[in-house]
């Protein structure tokens, strides 16, 4: 897997007016730790790491280029990124340091391949996991893992055990756990319910009571007790 | 319609939304969805509206989600009602929105289709919104 540089600098001060300052120059503010380091607080630039943040890279491995001696050529991977709920910008950066000559625990994105059986009958794919955790050395860290769907039926699981690993990375699970099925077509209600509606009035009449006296369920209650819950 | 099944309490006071969202903005299970750039009250009728719109325009196939629920309660007092005599009785129920809330995400369609389902949707919505994708949605099947 080849490794990618991202350009970094060490920031000073840790408070909240700097790293809003920080946003504003075009910086993302982060931090840096690992297993036997303290926390260092860092800056990169908003553009490039956004670039190295793709769907497809997100914990590939990193090395930092950077003045600061304490961080240049350190290896890396993206342990968290906190993103702005209306913008979607990039907020914060967690960077982890890894060893080179131990196996990490990192999540690895699925990448879904072929044309499943049960889609060409008009099901849906549902893929129930996004990405799934691997451990293994950061210089082996997949890209992706390919999960060939072609096979799948309406109904058809493929579970964690079953995709297909190269070797020197382990899937870490403890329940062997589904990872993309087939659902059956979802069937559009309103046409239905228009030919019953004509065909026998009344029992669309009966058919809507329930849904008003859900509606309708704590006023019933109340009347039944008034004195309870106005206190 | 979406309702609680019980509540403890009938009525609730009015409150106010501030701020934007810090929960229920990322994308949980689709690969496309609608977000609210407004604050606003969504009432579960404007929910099932967009819901129907969103289902009508993937015809089968396609599998929608609503990531808001209307739990508070809104109360009305009668037309030509004097004033004073209590709080009005309960009228229906309202999802309190704030900027960065994810309403509705889809899955199992292609992007245009989505887009076009997600525009219709927003049109019954009384909040402004933004159609919104996962990072790397559609790739792979």
């Amino acid at each position: 897997m080849e490794t990618a540089e991202l350009v970094c600098d060490q920031r000073g001060v840790r408070s909240k007016g700097q790293a809003r300052a920080l946003r504003r120059a075009g910086d993302v503010p982060g931090i840096l730790y690992g297993p036997a380091r303290p926390a260092i607080a860092l800056k990169v630039s908003s553009d490039e790491l956004a670039a190295h943040l793709g769907a497809i890279s997100h914990q590939r491995l990193i090395r930092l280029r950077s003045q600061a001696p304490e961080l240049e050529g350190k290896y890396i991977i993206v342990k968290d990124v906190q993103h702005a709920p209306v913008s979607g910008a990039i907020l914060h950066v967690d960077f982890y340091e890894v060893d080179l000559g131990k196996p990490v625990g990192v999540s690895v994105p699925l990448r879904f391949s072929g044309r499943a059986v049960g889609v060409g009958l008009g099901g849906i794919l549902q893929p129930l996991e996004r990405e799934i955790k691997v451990e293994c050395l950061p210089l082996e860290i997949p890209e992706f893992i390919e999960v060939d769907v072609s096979a799948l039926g309406i109904h058809d699981v493929i579970h964690v055990s079953e995709l297909q690993f190269t070797s020197g990375v382990r899937p870490v699970f403890e329940t062997d756990y589904p990872v993309v099925t087939v659902l059956p077509p979802t069937v559009e209600a309103a046409p239905a319910a228009a030919p019953a509606e004509v065909a026998a009035a009344p029992e669309a009449g009966a058919a809507e009571a329930p849904a008003a006296e859900a509606e309708g369920e704590p006023k019933g209650k109340e009347a039944a007790a008034p004195g309870g819950p106005k206190k | 319609m979406l309702a609680p099944k019980r509540v403890k309490y009938r009525k609730m006071q009015k409150g106010r939304v501030r701020g934007v969202e810090s929960r229920g903005f990322e994308m949980a299970f689709g690969d496309f969805g609608l977000k609210s750039l407004d604050i606003g009250r969504v009432d579960a009728r404007a929910l099932e509206a967009a819901r129907i719109a969103l289902t009508r325009h993937i015809k089968r196939g396609g599998r929608v989600w609503i990531r808001v629920f209307p739990d508070k309660p809104v109360t009305k007092k009668p037309a030509e009602t004097r004033m004073g005599k209590g709080k009005g009785s309960p009228e229906g129920w309202v999802a309190a929105v704030r900027p960065g809330r994810i309403l509705f995400e889809m899955e199992g369609v292609d992007r245009a289709t989505a887009r076009e389902a997600m525009r219709l949707a927003a049109h019954k919505l009384p909040v402004k919104t933004i159609f919104v994708e996962r990072e790397g949605a559609g790739l792979g099947a």
